[in-house]
């Protein structure tokens, strides 16, 4: 008899329990860390925007962390490790170096984190969702915006030493559409550190060279240097095609420096890379299939249509 | 009867449903009115979470729309404050200085002739780079045109691209000064940041999924937080409609709710989802439903061994002992360890029904035995052998004294005697009968007392075909003959038989020397007769064990005057007979 009735005190106080930890534990929030690839650009301000604005919809927890420079892949990989150790339930992750980030990320994957990668991806095990724009196309437009120049047209591409995949993935889609024009012909090819100092300078030898009446580079630190480098310079008459909306590569395009904008819609990225982390968490999606934001071309002819204007300005938390 | 197994069978079928419809009524119940209450509270609660969504964000609307209208018409008012001030151009600058450097959401400021020429300009952070009128966004040639003298236009939210490295989102305010002859019209413009616009309607927080935005009175897009989203191809907002305006409505479980501006044909428009809440409003309730039945059924298990335990195991255990008891009920003792009071006082009846049980059933054996020993003494006296070697004795006299008459009568006599002695075996017979056998007896006893008595018999007619134990009156007669002869007189014997009271009464009575109290006593009760005679005792015995305790012998007698026997037997009819 008493034995009967302990058993059952037992399975009531067991019942409770759980109970009240199910209830418990459904009230965590989940936690994602992102980690982009630097601090400080303004492509990465408008990825952050649209994180914050899918953290507060999907009611989920935000840590950012990142290097200060955008070719430090050692400062990510411990960035990465972090995220492990503080038992994140996401990554959202943009890789500086597609190769020596990818041990890492595994490692994550392992821990169960989900990982999303916006914009540059690694080389990982399992198939990874990248959220970002179509890489190859956007290469692809920038050599077709290079029709506008009249007669033979004379290539200098600056590009980063480190091992970035999206970047690598814009100059394989421009090189690819090249080989369709004859006309056109890459003469010279740069490796730099990811400063917008080193695009400079790479820039101005370039012009100096006389070899090249077009300049092309892959994003927005470098592009803000060839731009700079066009106007100190003073060629209007170079053909610079170039990657995102910094403000100053704004202003290079209305002044005439800076011809061709390849604009792409880092708000969305985030939003996007957000929702997938959210999808992925609640098993409604599965890791491995891309979702691409589009990416716009923008010369001084259409870069004040209202339509433009909201993806060339977008709207960004601002001092208010 | 099958004792033991039949009792066994019941005893567990009745425990087993008495539980467990206990335990299955509470559980049943508890289930029951949970799952009611939290239905009705789940509709309820789900259509008051719809009504307060409603109102909630009916609210909030209406204070952002007021909010954007107070911020509108602050701007409207020190536009329109200029039109003080132009009449003195200097005054005029001296204003939009002032203004500009006050307001730093006012970031530019500047005064157009009638072509979008910028005549004067103000700002106070960046210098402004003068751009032409067609590629100047914050000069709108057709709308300024219409505007009449003293009215303000709002333009929609666009780029400022005259600062230097900065691309601010603006609203232009413009307003057409007065005109008068000398001075030509002017239009003296504000570009207002619209930051604080955007990060008002950013922050607005409608639950979950909710937010607000702005369109214009077509319902085109003046700014929504997820811009990027729609503009990208990701996101879609839905066209609405002209009954939203103004208005709050649910539809597809999402909340609308949007109000007009006073100073622009701007409306705000707040949207809320009312989507899963219905879900979570269900899991909810499912949840409380499962947690109380597990809880409730527990509960009842527990219930269940409670009961047991005070209920039906004092049950088992009475019935038990019954079946024990009923088993072996000579050896039986009660078990005396039961705990519930009301068990108790069922268990205390028991054991004195028990005991009264065992005593009787005690007493019916005593008496049987009595019973067979004197019915035994009964039979053995019906061939006495000392009376008939007596009586043979005697006949053998006459017969040798030639009375053959009188040898032939007691032979007779004596031959009837036996004859209705035995019986064939019976033991009731006719009143006539047992009349007969004590005659008979008195037949022969006369010749060997040779008139020492006489007797008289008074027999009822309606007596004599009741039935009777046999050797009722002999013994009494012999009684008589034997202590109540004195040596001197000659004694009467009447014998009298009659109906009284519903009962038969043989009445023997003699006046004879009579008897004492401890005579009588010692005759009645004990079993041991003088004569070898079956003996008083016997008599009373054996009527009242046949026939109970109101039936018997009674006998009154006086010193000297005689004895008169009563006996008391019931009236037994002749088709009853044994």
């Amino acid at each position: 008899m008493k034995k009967k009735i302990l058993i059952v005190i037992a399975l009531l106080a067991v019942l409770v329990l759980a109970i009240t930890c199910s209830g418990c534990a459904e009230r965590e929030k989940d936690l994602v860390v992102f980690i982009p690839k630097s601090k400080n650009s303004s492509f990465w301000n408008a990825v952050k925007t649209g994180i914050k604005s899918a953290v507060s919809a999907y009611n989920m927890d935000i840590l950012i962390s990142a290097p200060d420079e955008e070719d430090d892949f050692v400062t990510q990989n411990v960035l990465i490790e972090n995220a492990i150790n503080m038992k994140a339930q996401a990554i959202c992750l943009s890789a500086i170096d597609y190769e020596k980030c990818g041990a890492m990320v595994d490692k994550a994957i392992e821990n169960n984190i989900k990982v999303v990668i916006i914009d540059s991806g690694v080389q990982s095990k399992k198939p990874l969702t990248v959220i970002g724009t179509d890489n190859k196309t956007a290469g692809a437009k920038m050599a077709q915006s290079l029709l506008n120049i009249q007669g033979e047209i004379n290539i200098g591409i600056i590009n980063s030493k480190a091992y970035s995949k999206n970047l690598q993935d814009r100059e394989e889609g421009f090189c690819e559409e090249i080989k369709e024009y004859s006309r056109m012909k890459v003469v010279e090819k740069v490796s730099i550190d990811m400063k917008s100092s080193d695009a400079e300078i790479e820039a101005t030898k370039m012009i100096k060279s006389g070899k090249v009446n077009a300049i092309v580079t892959f994003n927005e630190i470098m592009t803000i240097g060839v731009g700079e480098a066009l106007r100190v310079e003073d060629r209007r008459d170079i053909f610079c095609v170039g990657f995102d909306n910094h403000k100053k590569s704004v202003q290079q395009l209305e002044e005439g420096y800076v011809d061709v904008l390849i604009v792409q819609n880092p708000i969305a990225m985030g939003y996007m890379a957000i929702e997938e982390c959210y999808n992925q968490l609640k098993n409604i999606s599965k890791s491995g299939i891309n979702r691409y934001t589009p990416s716009y071309v923008i010369d001084r002819s259409n870069m004040y249509l209202p339509e433009n204007q909201k993806i060339l300005f977008p709207i960004i938390e601002s001092a208010y | 009867m099958k004792k033991g197994n039949i009792g066994e069978k019941v005893k567990k079928k009745k425990t087993i449903s008495l539980s467990t419809l206990f335990t299955l009524l509470i559980v049943f119940v508890v289930v029951f009115s949970i799952t009611l209450s939290s239905v009705l509270t789940t509709v309820q609660s789900s259509r008051s979470i719809r009504d307060t969504a409603k109102i909630s964000t009916e609210q909030t609307i209406k204070q952002v729309a007021g909010n954007l209208d107070g911020y509108f018409k602050e701007i409207n008012d020190i536009l329109k404050q200029a039109k003080e001030y132009q009449t003195v151009p200097s005054s005029l600058t001296n204003y939009l200085k002032a203004v500009i450097y006050a307001r730093k959401d006012i970031l530019v400021s500047i005064i157009y002739d009638e072509n979008g020429n910028i005549k004067e300009k103000f700002d106070t952070f960046n210098p402004i780079t003068p751009v032409n009128p067609e590629t100047n966004l914050s000069f709108n040639k057709e709308e300024f045109a219409k505007l009449k003298y003293n009215n303000i236009f709002i333009s929609e939210p666009h780029v400022q691209n005259m600062i230097k490295n900065e691309y601010p989102w603006v609203v232009t305010f413009a307003i057409r000064l007065e005109d008068d002859l000398t001075t030509p019209a002017n239009i003296v413009t504000f570009d207002v940041s619209f930051d604080w616009i955007a990060n008002m309607i950013n922050s607005i927080g409608l639950g979950q999924n909710g937010y607000a935005y702005i369109v214009d009175d077509d319902f085109n897009i003046m700014y929504h937080p997820k811009q990027t989203m729609i503009n990208a191809g990701i996101e879609q907002e839905i066209k609405l409609n002209n009954k939203f305006i103004n208005n709050t409505l649910i539809e597809d479980e999402m909340v609308y709710s949007s109000r007009s501006l006073y100073n622009i044909d701007w409306n705000v428009i707040g949207k809320s989802s009312l989507k899963g809440i219905k879900t979570n409003q269900m899991v909810n309730a499912i949840i409380n439903i499962s947690i109380t039945t597990i809880l409730s059924i527990v509960l009842g298990i527990l219930g269940l061994l409670l009961f047991r335990k005070f209920l039906s195991m004092p049950i088992n255990n009475l019935i038990r002992e019954i079946n024990a008891f009923e088993k072996n009920f000579d050896k039986f003792e009660v078990d005396k360890n039961i705990t519930v009071e009301e068990f108790r006082d069922l268990s205390n009846s028991f054991s004195e029904m028990a005991f009264n049980l065992q005593r009787y059933i005690a007493k019916i054996e005593q008496d049987k035995n009595v019973l067979m020993k004197t019915e035994l003494k009964a039979l053995q006296w019906q061939i006495n052998p000392h009376f008939l070697y007596n009586t043979l004795d005697s006949i053998t006299w006459m017969c040798e004294h030639g009375k053959t008459e009188d040898a032939v009568k007691m032979l007779s006599a004596l031959a009837r005697l036996f004859r209705i002695s035995i019986s064939r075996g019976k033991e009731l017979i006719s009143v006539s009968k047992e009349v007969e056998h004590a005659e008979c007896y008195l037949i022969i006893q006369s010749y060997r007392y040779k008139k020492a008595f006489d007797y008289t018999f008074e027999v009822e007619d309606k007596v004599k075909n009741y039935l009777c134990n046999k050797i009722t009156i002999q013994p009494f007669l012999e009684n008589a003959l034997i202590h109540g002869m004195s040596p001197v007189d000659e004694m009467h014997i009447d014998i009298k038989i009659f109906e009284q009271d519903e009962k038969l009464v043989i009445q023997v009575i003699d006046d004879g020397v009579g008897m004492s109290e401890e005579q009588v006593q010692k005759l009645l009760f004990d079993s041991e007769s003088d004569n070898k005679g079956i003996g008083v005792n016997n008599v009373n015995k054996r009527i009242k064990i046949n026939f109970g305790e109101e039936y018997g012998v009674k006998i009154d007698s006086e010193m000297d005057e005689g004895t008169t026997v009563t006996i008391y037997l019931p009236i037994i009819k002749d088709d009853e007979g044994k």
